[in-house]
């Protein structure tokens, strides 16, 4: 049971963003995937995530390829959670949980959508209206609503980004619980401290190809950190973090 | 305003408009079959009763599906160009005199125009067209379509003739036939019926649309499901009717309360509450006692504008 990119490519015009990218996900790992800007890391997700066509190579699940297969069965398996997600009308939270049950029409929702509110931490704010809502409610509501699902493949593109350091750690740590047996977990991350602190895999993506893929300490060296995020970092080894600590090559300013 | 509460003013609206005319006819009459009050009845009253409902609900449906297409409430019917395409096609029945000795020419030639506007729509913003393009297509079909009706109101052979489109394009309900109604009917409902089966989908849309696509959303059938039914709900009934204008916008926001945000707890009130309006509006316009009867589109729009610029107002008090 694997979701995999096989000699991925993606154009944005003439840009390439992936560049015959192959990547593997599994069940039972929280794999964080980094890079700097620009690097390709959203482009990534969708392409995993059947969402954008491929100019060359597949996105596959279980060997099948993901754009032949039926929409709602890809949706079923694969969850995916954007940057920017929003809610056009204040509808109320639990009504946005529940619109992750889309792939389930018929089906009776309402466990499904209690667990995920309360496994982010915002039942209380069930009644609430969206809009009303601060900036790191609404994300956490939004992952919740990822989370109603119940995909087998979650895919999250920096879900803490607006996230104070305590629901930060929640919801990390809420995707590594969800990286069980039957879940693999893919997530965007910027904050390499917390990456290198909470993650079983790292892929590092430069300019649309993967440079790093394995354990945090064998991905986010000191070499690397340098060659691909043009940042010094102080790197502790037990237990392991990377902290960025100063900026590099003066050449590109 | 809950759906039982709309129904009952449904009903209220479509027997009041039965009740209501100039000619003082009364049900004692037509049930003792007095030919007078029975031809009123059967020939101008229900007609008409009956085609403020269908235009009223319609216009308020497909306002409804396009503001949760477009997730924007200022969206309405005329967005996508089917009934400036519709007016177009009656302007012309009515210009050539077709409409004077072809039965239906009138309701033909609107839905032909509707029709024409719908497909060049297709081919301007393609197959693949993101929801923005697909309005921005309509709005320069909608330009184009104003334009040539402006052109052949320019040329029209006689002041008359130009009279009779002008009126034409004020839009109205009264002295329309029963043969004109049956001809849109099946349009009407063949276009709520799909709009209805987009609901689901349109709550998609909320989140957005690619967000809405990883929940297994077809976006395409979405937007020819949405577009197509708008066109086969608007399009007939303004070739009948002609342009009547604001309820497709006000309807859906005025019923959209906090426990209707969703689209698809909006549809149905939505062509109910457009039912009732546009059926009591059609109402006053045969009350108030003007030298001619007031041109129900007039009306609409008298009230319409007003409540769109509250409505902009609104909507900049809620932006940061």
């Amino acid at each position: 049971m694997t979701l995999a990119l096989t000699d991925a490519t993606m154009r944005y015009g003439k840009r390439t963003v992936l560049d015959r990218v192959s990547f593997t996900l599994a069940p039972g790992s929280f794999t964080v995937l980094v890079g700097p800007n620009g690097a390709g890391k959203s482009s990534l997700l969708r392409a995993l995530g059947g969402l954008a066509p491929l100019q060359g190579g597949s996105a596959s699940l279980d060997g099948h390829d993901l754009s032949e297969m039926p929409a709602r069965e890809r949706a079923k398996a694969i969850g995916w959670l954007p940057q920017r997600g929003g809610v056009a009308w204040p509808i109320a939270v639990e009504q946005v949980v529940a619109l992750g049950r889309h792939p389930y029409s018929g089906v009776d929702s309402d466990h499904a959508v209690e667990a995920a509110l309360a496994a982010c931490d915002v039942a209380h704010l069930a009644q609430r209206s969206f809009t009303a809502l601060s900036g790191g409610e609404q994300s956490r509501v939004l992952l919740a609503r990822a989370l109603a699902g119940e995909p087998r493949f979650l895919l999250v593109d920096e879900p803490i980004a607006d996230l104070d350091p305590a629901h930060q750690l929640d919801a990390l740590a809420l995707l590594r619980t969800r990286a069980t047996d039957r879940v693999g977990v893919l997530a965007i991350l910027h904050d390499l401290a917390l990456a290198s602190r909470v993650a079983d895999r790292v892929v590092l993506l430069q300019a649309g190809r993967i440079v790093g893929d394995g354990e945090a300490r064998a991905v986010l060296t000191h070499d690397a950190l340098r060659d691909v995020f043009n940042v010094a970092a102080h790197i502790e080894d037990e237990p392991f973090f990377v902290l960025p600590w100063e900026r590099r090559s003066p050449e590109r300013r | 305003m809950n759906i039982r509460l709309l129904s009952l003013l449904v009903c209220a609206a479509f027997f009041a408009s039965l009740a209501i005319g100039p000619a003082p006819i009364t049900l004692g009459q037509i049930v003792a079959g007095d030919p007078v009050a029975r031809t009123i009845f059967l020939e101008l009253r229900l007609p008409r009763a009956l085609l403020g409902l269908i235009v009223g609900g319609g216009l308020g449906l497909a306002g409804a599906a396009l503001q949760g297409w477009l997730r924007n409430p200022l969206v309405e019917p005329g967005l996508i160009g089917a009934s400036s395409g519709a007016s177009l096609g009656a302007v012309l029945a009515l210009y050539s005199g077709l409409a004077i000795t072809v039965p239906l020419a009138l309701p033909i030639a609107g839905t032909l125009g509707a029709a024409a506007a719908t497909g060049l729509l297709w081919s301007l913003a393609g197959q693949r067209a993101s929801a923005t393009t697909t309005v921005l297509a309509g709005v320069a079909i909608a330009s184009l379509g104003g334009a040539l009706t402006s052109l052949a109101l320019n040329l029209a052979p006689s002041p008359l003739a130009a009279l009779e489109i002008v009126f034409w394009l004020l839009g109205s309900l009264a002295d329309r036939s029963m043969p004109q109604l049956t001809f849109a009917l099946p349009f009407a409902v063949a276009g709520a019926v799909l709009l209805f089966t987009q609901a689901r989908e349109l709550d998609a849309l909320s989140l957005g649309d690619e967000t809405a696509a990883s929940l297994g959303v077809d976006l395409g059938r979405v937007r020819i499901a949405t577009v197509l039914g708008a066109a086969l709900v608007v399009g007939p009934a303004v070739a009948i009717t002609g342009a009547i204008g604001f309820v497709g916008l006000v309807v859906p926001h005025l019923l959209r309360t906090n426990d209707r945000q969703l689209p698809s707890r909006l549809l149905l009130p939505s062509m109910l509450g457009g039912a009732a309006l546009l059926t009591f509006a059609d109402i006053a316009v045969r009350l108030i006692p003007t030298p001619q009867e007031l041109k129900l589109g007039t009306v609409t729009a008298l009230i319409g504008a007003p409540f769109f610029l509250w409505l902009l107002r609104d909507v900049q008090r809620r932006l940061p």
